[in-house]
């Protein structure tokens, strides 16, 4: 170990410390690297998990506590401003609703992707969901539209009836 | 004096020749490696040696951790960006619709699979390869039997699509090239969507038996003067395919994606390994001589080689898949009717085709652990590969990366093949064997419209009709 203490002294020691300090940075920097693009190159894989049996799908969230509490934030936010806040609501509600569709396993970039995966015979408030999720994807889109207090009641009440169909609030 | 020259020039030329030979030997770097830690070691002890060692590493370890470290790296990013530019090739998709009176061989095949061989487009610089990830685009040429109706498809790169279509319009005047929608999007995403429409599918790889110098048996080898004993090796395969039943769907892929036109260079020692003749020492005592030997078949063999590696080649993947009702589910017809047919085209002194099953949709012989789940796996991966006619990856960390803990990815292999033997197994058939009914064809004959006919209307209005 006497060496390194030398090298200080050494003409050259301080081109010595300046090259350690670059090579260490570079090899964090590599480092760093190297996990993100393994990572987005085994994101890549095609994706075939074996998949979940519907009926299991169905009962996943089953209970969850955390989600009822959210579910009932929602809910009371909506009450607070009219009318902003019905619009708000039917937004957060829609993505509230698209992290559990995430959560059951299903894969896709948006909720339609997601929805056409589950089966309607399985899923009753399936077409329910659809119906509100276009009258969100109205208000989302198109310029001028306002949302009444009925219709906003009406998309919460399709959204909880999905809710509680897969148990997660209860009747 | 020139002689003593000459004398000393030659003295210092074999020192010279020796010690090149000699640091050219891995032997002799072992060799001194050993001499020298013999000579160093009495004068240390193992304590020195040791703390040596170690405080070398605690200067250094910063350099030796960056170059693994950056080459990792390297083949990671080539991996991802080559992976990313695969998926965004824009592709054509034709149908080649075959008349029922064609006289063209196998021939004419070879020539538009030369020009398409001259397409490949290598990554140029460095930021082609590393930013773009760009890598050689890659045709497929398929066979399908859709419940006993042959038909003939290729897919090609849409910026390639206009050479393509004047190759064949040039070679073969009388067969269509019709743009049509993928087949393969009529089948469900996934191994799990043809299970939910109770179907099963199998599949496997074929490659080559032997080393790729080695030609297969092509159509030089089936040709002959008179029509009468003209053989076309592509029948029998067209007979197996066309006996599937209604339900079933069967179809050889072939990819094919252009390789360097130096690909022969690999073979140079083999080559020569070949011509070299063989000498056998005849005669006793005063009459003891060597003789060179070449038996024909020797002859012949390094004849075909050459012949071989003198064409340009294409890396090439064949796939088989096969996909049915699980009520009608028989594999065995197809698997034994496929190795039939390709067998044609095996000979003992030259090369031949076998199955790579590991590649396809088994698991081969051990089946102990988790079989279902493997095998779901398998075939899923394999799926994926056909349906989206992917090649595998060039590197062994791309091969790691797309692989999963139960389904790996290495099997997949490509071979060299060049443009002669490619054209014998993919080619529109000629006449003598369309007298096979299963095949989809043209009913007429079709001409283009004779020149110089006056056009009616601006530049922009006939873009539609090119």
């Amino acid at each position: 170990m006497e060496i390194i203490q030398n090298i200080e002294t050494l003409p050259w020691g301080n081109i010595f410390y300046l090259l350690r300090d670059l090579f260490i940075v570079l090899d964090i920097a590599s480092l760093f690297l190297l996990i993100y693009f393994i990572r987005q190159a085994l994101s890549m894989r095609p994706k075939f998990k074996i998949p979940k049996d519907h009926f299991e799908r169905k009962e996943m969230l089953k209970g969850d506590k955390e989600l009822i509490k959210r579910w009932s934030e929602i809910k009371k936010k909506s009450t607070l401003h009219p009318p902003q806040s019905y619009s708000l609501a039917v937004i957060e509600a829609d993505t509230f609703i698209d992290s559990l569709l995430t959560r059951m396993g299903l894969e896709g970039k948006t909720m339609k992707e997601k929805l056409d995966q589950l089966d309607p015979e399985e899923i009753v408030t399936l077409k329910t969901l659809w119906r509100v999720h276009r009258i969100r994807n109205m208000l989302v889109h198109t310029a001028g539209f306002t949302l009444s207090e009925k219709q906003a009641q009406e998309v919460l009440d399709g959204y909880e009836m999905f809710l509680k169909e897969l148990e997660i609030i209860e009747t | 004096m020139a002689s003593h020259l000459r004398m000393f020039k030659d003295f210092f030329h074999h020192i010279g020749v020796f010690i090149t030979e000699f640091f050219q030997k891995e032997e002799s770097w072992v060799f001194l490696f050993f001499l020298a830690t013999a000579v160093a070691v009495p004068f240390f002890t193992a304590n020195d040696i040791l703390n040596t060692v170690l405080s070398f590493i605690a200067l250094t370890w910063w350099f030796w951790i960056f170059s693994p470290l950056f080459l990792l790296l390297r083949a990671v990013i080539l991996y991802v960006r080559q992976e990313r530019f695969k998926r965004s090739v824009k592709t054509a998709f034709f149908e080649l619709n075959i008349p029922r009176e064609m006289e063209t061989n196998p021939k004419a095949m070879e020539q538009i699979l030369s020009t398409m061989q001259s397409l490949r487009s290598a990554p140029r610089s460095i930021g082609d390869k590393y930013f773009k990830g760009k890598v050689p685009l890659w045709f497929s040429f398929e066979l399908v039997s859709f419940g006993g109706k042959m038909r003939f498809f290729m897919r090609v790169p849409e910026e390639n699509k206009g050479v393509v279509e004047a190759a064949f319009f040039s070679y073969y005047t009388d067969v269509e090239l019709v743009e049509v929608n993928d087949y393969m999007d009529t089948f469900p995403k996934n191994v799990k969507g043809l299970h939910e429409q109770d179907k099963e599918i199998w599949g496997t790889e074929y490659i080559l038996a032997r080393e790729e110098a080695y030609p297969i048996k092509t159509y030089t080898h089936f040709e002959s003067e008179s029509e009468a004993k003209q053989l076309d090796p592509i029948s029998n395969m067209l007979e197996v395919l066309g006996k599937v039943r209604n339900e079933e769907t069967v179809g050889i892929q072939i990819l094919a994606q252009p390789a360097d036109s130096d690909w022969s260079e690999k073979w140079e020692n083999l080559l020569t390994e070949l011509r070299t003749p063989k000498t056998v020492d005849v005669g006793k005592g005063e009459d003891k001589k060597s003789v060179s030997m070449h038996s024909p078949g020797h002859e012949e063999t390094l004849k075909e080689v050459e012949k071989n590696l003198s064409k340009p080649a294409f890396e090439t993947i064949i796939r088989i898949f096969y996909v049915s009702p699980k009520d009608i589910f028989a594999d065995s017809y197809i698997k034994s009717g496929i190795s039939g047919a390709f067998n044609q085209y095996s000979s003992r002194n030259f090369n031949a085709f076998k199955s790579n099953s590991d590649a396809g949709t088994g698991i081969g012989g051990f089946k102990f652990f988790k079989k279902d789940e493997r095998t779901n796996y398998r075939k899923e991966m394999f799926f994926y590969n056909v349906r989206n006619r992917m090649l595998p990856p060039e590197s062994w960390i791309g091969k790691l990366l797309s692989s999963y803990l139960l389904a790996s990815n290495f099997a997949s292999k490509k071979f060299t093949m060049n443009i002669e033997a490619l054209a014998t197994i993919f080619h529109p058939p000629a006449s003598f064997v369309l007298t096979a009914p299963h095949m989809k064809r043209v009913e007429s004959r079709k001409t283009g419209p004779q020149s110089g006919l006056d056009i009616f209307g601006e530049e922009h209005e006939i873009e539609k009709f090119k």
